[in-house]
């Protein structure tokens, strides 16, 4: 329970912080709209608007952002762009976790076997540079949004198996820990009921700075050509084809960019004040 | 405890091998490439979108760079006027005595840059290395226009026959292998660079990742036949494979010319706003954009909606937005002006309330109207990550939703789609034609034999007329015959729509007010680089 | 020390085994016959099969993964598929440009970290310490491929004051490297930020103040000397990051880099090249990190005992 209290002060610490959370949970609501209310986002293809400028007649919010180069509008083309940019990185993310805190606490559960299986693992996963095996990935296995999410994966599971171990290597001789083995406890119960929710709030700070990262991962995917391939783009793929228009229809790079780095932003602020807050090794912010 | 002395030489140690390191690294470089000096005014500087991948005659592949670049350097036994004809270039006559043998008259006094003429030994040897191999080198790519050739000998001092196995009318098209002196067949791919033995009006200097550079031969003896005497000193081929990079080069005047390879909105641009500066050729390409089907899907097995789908699609307003207006409508394979040119007179216009009716006689109801959200019929287009591609699809979509059609676009790397293109697990793509010479084209895309992976069949249409008709005109000597039975041909492929031609591209050239006399041809080749002078 | 040498090249050795066994069964898998890419996809059957068999791809794949193994371990990359030239001086030219322009990009992120922490520290809670959170920020936010194209189009073609293309002089080097280093920058610069202002707040400071030390002296060499210990180990994990953003800035600023060299391999299923590059890297990668734990041991005099 301290946990949530402690973030409850983290989160409404100051403006910067309010506003980052604010900025996260309005994109969050405007990703899930297009699943509520599809009708809401018309992305309709309209030829004879072709990179039309911004309009700014209020009856008309289509036109507000201007059109894209098949005439869709990019204000309903952002819209839409954050469900697909926020459910590729929290699917990744979730993903990490599935896979990263088991293996974590797995290589932390003190046997030392596991623990060096483990260890060699992420040493040679970690031993590819960050973007080389998504690249190689999804090269071998085609873009797609699944295809995506695995290849970012592949890599991201190792932040927080780290993260989980050590925590776990550092508790195992904690007077509470002895205490709930001495009263029986199995050692799956020691491990999940008493030894993760210390973790917590670290893997709340990785898992903010990890969506970020894998949400500009995936921007950089598409722009080597290896991103989702979906017919509604992601702001990452709205991105690299807004770049050859930079001169002539800025709008076009304009709207996502700030898109993108607002939430991108707003998510790295929220991890540094909560870690700053939640963790008190990492100094005052 | 503390000094200041570690932090001092510790910083300092860094920062002198850094510098010590960024200094002397690009020195390294000059040494293990020198690059050619030339004054500015000799050298003519070109972008190419992609590195050309080999421009050994041997193994020149399919891409179009090396293509053009190869008869630049070696000369050919055979080049194209340009409206497509075979033009005798080494070759002084090429005959077919009987339907199975051709006889090769080979021209005198053309020589490779090394001095010694182009004599019969040396043809012989490099089309028997292109039909049959060597040993311990890789086959060439080349090999399969020349399936039906059985023989090849030398029957006089300036003659050489091919035999064939089949009658092939389209081989003479394909004798378009750049001549090597005999002696460089056994050396290894790529080899070839500085030993004088092209015969063509550039020498290769350089071939890089980064640049190439061809330089005029001093000794090119080709002249008239393969182009004339080079003008300029250098042609430097920088690589920019990055759009923006290539488009943002030629506005700064770091390369002079580019074809082919900028955005239709930026030829434009060009066109309007900086005629000043720059110079902007068009052309209707031989390229020809279409959209195909899987005849393996029941929905297009209906020709009704196959033609309900022509004559839902406004191509003309994707032309004007989309490309802006860099294309001519297609209605069929070969463009005006191409010797196998076939007018279509029954081409589908924009039509949507035809189209409806159509769909509705297929059996596919609207049930709740065009503005409802019910589709009469879902499919989906797969294109290759091309951004002008993808646009075009979706504008395709776009306008068959307007009909009650819904059609999802996915986007596909090149490799993944080629691959699902040839394993047939594709309902409809989008995708060009290009480089096509002979009416035999027809025969490769559209013969049910030729489904993959024999061949470009890859909706695995089958039409038992058409198929006779095809192989008919393969057989043909006579080039009359030919054009009757392909413009035939072409009759039932209009009929049939197992393409939609959506346009032929207009080839672009833009290049900048210094440089004068470069002539921009349908093929897109640069056989006008001869001619060029930059001030 | 010779035991640390030992154990890093068994390590090395391990680690490079594994990339190379894993890159190539990633490869083997890779949709789209290599043919396909190198003949093209109207190539005839029987020319691909011909193909194939000339590079040995027909044979089962523990066949390919011994000889490929074996031709490795003599230092031989094979060919590049498309014109048949030996890969290994291939990737030594291209690696040659990519260690040129990371090492620059390395000086840009240092300087500029070192400028961020130490000003952000100093002025912390100011509004100049807010100004470089959110420029810092901003750096991490943004894709670099945006970043570097505005200011491709701003420094090169607007301003006329740098070259667009080529790698040639030192002057093509700079906007690559700033727009690769300053991401890194941006990120080791927080880094740094805060444990200076922890540092700052320890007693020896404290003391080193009272005795008269002036302001410069104690930051420059009493507190930034600790305050370095975690950021080493932050730059020799931003080794990695800073390989793979050559990736995207080398196709950004037409870099003939290894970046550039993998997309180009990734594009044409060059499995010889492909593996060349990413064994490369990822040798690098991990030469890279031992290194910045030999600089972590000679900062800290208390990891040089140990």
């Amino acid at each position: 329970m301290t946990l949530f209290k402690n973030m409850r002060h983290a989160l409404l610490r100051d403006t910067v912080t309010k506003l980052s959370m604010l900025v996260v949970v309005l994109w969050l609501c405007v990703a899930l709209l297009p699943h509520a209310l599809p009708e809401l986002l018309p992305l309709d293809i309209d030829l004879p608007k072709t990179r039309m400028a911004p309009q700014w007649n209020l009856s008309e919010p289509s036109g507000w952002f201007g059109y894209d180069s098949v005439g869709t509008s990019v204000f309903y083309q952002v819209l839409s762009g954050a469900g697909v940019s926020l459910s590729v990185g929290l699917c990744t993310v979730l993903l990490s976790f599935a896979i990263g805190i088991p293996l974590g606490a797995l290589a932390g559960s003190g046997r030392r076997y596991f623990d060096v299986l483990i260890t060699r693992l992420m040493d040679i996963l970690l031993s590819f540079p960050p973007l080389v095996l998504p690249i190689a990935l999804t090269a071998l296995l085609g873009g797609g949004f699944l295809n995506v999410v695995v290849a970012l994966t592949v890599s991201g599971w190792i932040g927080s198996a780290k993260l989980v171990r050590a925590e776990f290597r550092a508790l195992d001789k904690r007077e509470f820990v002895e205490a709930a083995r001495a009263l029986g406890a199995t050692p799956r119960r020691v491990m999940f009921v008493h030894m993760l929710p210390h973790a917590a709030s670290s893997l709340l700070v990785h898992a903010s700075f990890s969506l970020a990262g894998v949400i500009l991962a995936e921007a950089g995917l598409s722009f080597l050509g290896l991103g989702l391939g979906d017919e509604h783009p992601s702001w990452g793929a709205s991105l690299s084809e807004a770049r050859a228009y930079l001169l002539e229809s800025p709008h076009l790079a304009i709207f996502p960019s700030l898109a993108l780095l607002s939430l991108v932003l707003a998510l790295n602020f929220l991890a540094e004040s909560l870690r700053a807050s939640l963790d008190p090794k990492a100094g005052s912010a | 405890m503390f000094h200041f002395s570690w932090l001092r030489a510790f910083v300092g140690r860094l920062c002198l091998s850094f510098l010590l390191a960024v200094l002397l690294l690009p020195h390294f470089r000059a040494l293990a490439a020198p690059s050619i000096q030339a004054s500015l005014a000799e050298t003519l500087r070109v972008g190419f979108e992609t590195r050309p991948r080999s421009v050994d005659p041997r193994f020149v592949a399919t891409d179009a760079n090396s293509q053009y670049l190869e008869p630049l350097l070696h000369l050919p036994l055979v080049g194209f006027s340009e409206s497509g004809e075979p033009q005798e270039i080494v070759a002084e006559k090429i005959q077919f005595t009987d339907p199975l043998t051709v006889v090769v008259k080979i021209r005198d006094g053309i020589r490779f840059a090394q001095g010694r003429s182009i004599d019969v030994d040396d043809v012989v040897a490099t089309y028997k290395f292109v039909c049959f191999g060597a040993l311990g080198l890789p086959p060439s790519p080349r090999r399969g226009a020349f399936e039906r050739v059985k023989n090849i000998e030398k029957v006089s001092p300036s003659e050489m026959r091919l035999v064939l196995s089949e009658p092939d009318a389209s081989l003479i098209s394909n004798l378009t292998v750049g001549i090597l002196p005999k002696e460089a067949l056994s050396r290894k791919p790529d080899d070839l660079v500085g030993l004088g033995f092209e015969s063509g009006p550039f020498l290769l200097k350089k071939a890089a990742d980064d640049e190439w550079i061809i330089q005029r031969n001093g000794k090119y003896t080709g002249a008239p036949f393969g182009g004339m005497l080079p003008r300029v000193e250098n042609v430097v081929f920088k690589i920019l494979t990055d759009n923006n990079t290539r488009y943002a080069a030629l506005l700064k005047g770091e390369i002079d010319l580019l074809q082919n390879s900028v955005d239709s909105d930026k030829v434009v641009e060009f066109q309007n706003r900086r005629a000043g500066e720059f110079e902007v050729q068009l052309k209707t390409s031989d390229s020809t954009a279409f959209l195909a089907f899987n005849f393996r899907h029941k929905l297009f097995q209906d020709v009704r909606v196959r033609r309900a789908i022509a004559l839902a699609m406004n191509r003309a307003e994707i032309l004007k937005f989309t490309l802006q207006g860099l294309g001519q409508e297609a209605n069929s394979m070969f463009p005006p002006g191409h010797a196998f040119h076939f007018e279509n007179k029954n081409s589908a216009e924009h039509n949507l309330r035809e189209a409806e009716l159509l769909l509705d006689l297929a059996g596919l109801k609207d049930s709740d109207g065009s503005a409802g959200p019910q589709p009469r019929a879902t499919f989906n287009i797969k294109v290759p990550l091309n951004r002008e591609r993808i646009a075009v699809a979706k504008a395709i979509a776009g306008q068959l939703k307007k009909v009650g059609l819904k059609v999802k676009v996915e986007v596909l790397e090149f490799n993944t789609f080629m691959k699902h293109l040839n394993n047939g697990n594709v309902q409809a793509w989008i995708a060009p034609w290009t480089g096509y010479k002979d009416g035999d084209h027809l025969h490769f895309v559209f013969h049910s034999k030729r489904t993959p992976p024999s061949g470009a069949n890859r909706g695995f249409y089958s039409n038992a007329m058409l198929d006779e008709l095809l192989d008919k005109a393969k057989s043909e000597a006579s080039l009359e015959q030919r054009r009757r039975l392909y413009q035939e041909a072409q009759a039932i492929v209009s009929q049939e729509l197992p393409y939609i031609f959506l346009w032929h591209r207009v080839g672009h050239v833009v290049h900048s007010r210094r440089v004068s006399g470069f002539r921009i041809f349908a093929d897109g080749r640069y056989t006008s680089l001869t001619q060029v002078q930059v001030r | 020390m010779s035991r640390g040498i030992l154990a890093f090249l068994a390590r090395l050795v391990f680690v490079s085994f594994a990339v190379v066994t894993v890159v190539f069964l990633l490869q083997r898998l890779l949709p789209g016959s290599p043919a396909d890419a190198v003949l093209g996809a109207d190539a005839l059957w029987s020319d691909k099969q011909r193909w194939l068999a000339a590079h040995g791809l027909d044979r089962p794949l523990h066949h390919q993964y011994s000889s490929y193994v074996q031709a490795l371990v003599q230092g031989d990359f094979g060919v590049r598929w498309i014109d048949g030239r030996p890969v290994a001086p291939l990737i030594a030219q291209r690696f040659l440009e990519t260690v040129r322009l990371a090492v620059c990009a390395l000086m840009v992120s240092i300087s500029c970290a070192l400028f961020f922490g130490v000003v952000g520290a100093l002025r912390a809670g100011t509004r100049s310490d807010r100004l470089l959170a959110v420029v810092s920020l901003f750096f991490i936010s943004a894709p670099t491929f945006i970043t570097g194209t505005i200011m491709l189009w701003i420094f090169s073609v607007w301003l006329d004051w740098l070259p667009l293309t080529g790698s040639q002089g030192w002057n093509s080097l700079i906007l690559p490297a700033f727009v690769l280093g300053i991401t890194l920058a941006a990120i080791t610069g927080r880094m740094l930020r805060s444990s200076l202002i922890e540092t700052l707040s320890q007693d020896y400071i404290r003391t080193a103040y009272s005795k008269g030390v002036s302001r410069l002296r104690v930051v420059g060499v009493h507190a930034l000397r600790n305050a370095l210990l975690p950021t080493t180990t932050l730059l020799g994990l931003q080794i990695g990051s800073l390989l793979s953003g050559a990736i995207i800035t080398e196709q950004v600023f037409t870099w003939p880099g290894l970046g550039s060299l993998m997309m180009e391999a990734v594009s044409q299923r060059d499995y010889n090249l492909l593996s060349g590059c990413v064994v490369v890297l990822s040798v690098v990668q991990v030469c890279a990190a031992a290194l910045v734990d030999v600089l972590h041991r000679q900062i800290d005099p208390r990891m040089a005992r140990t």
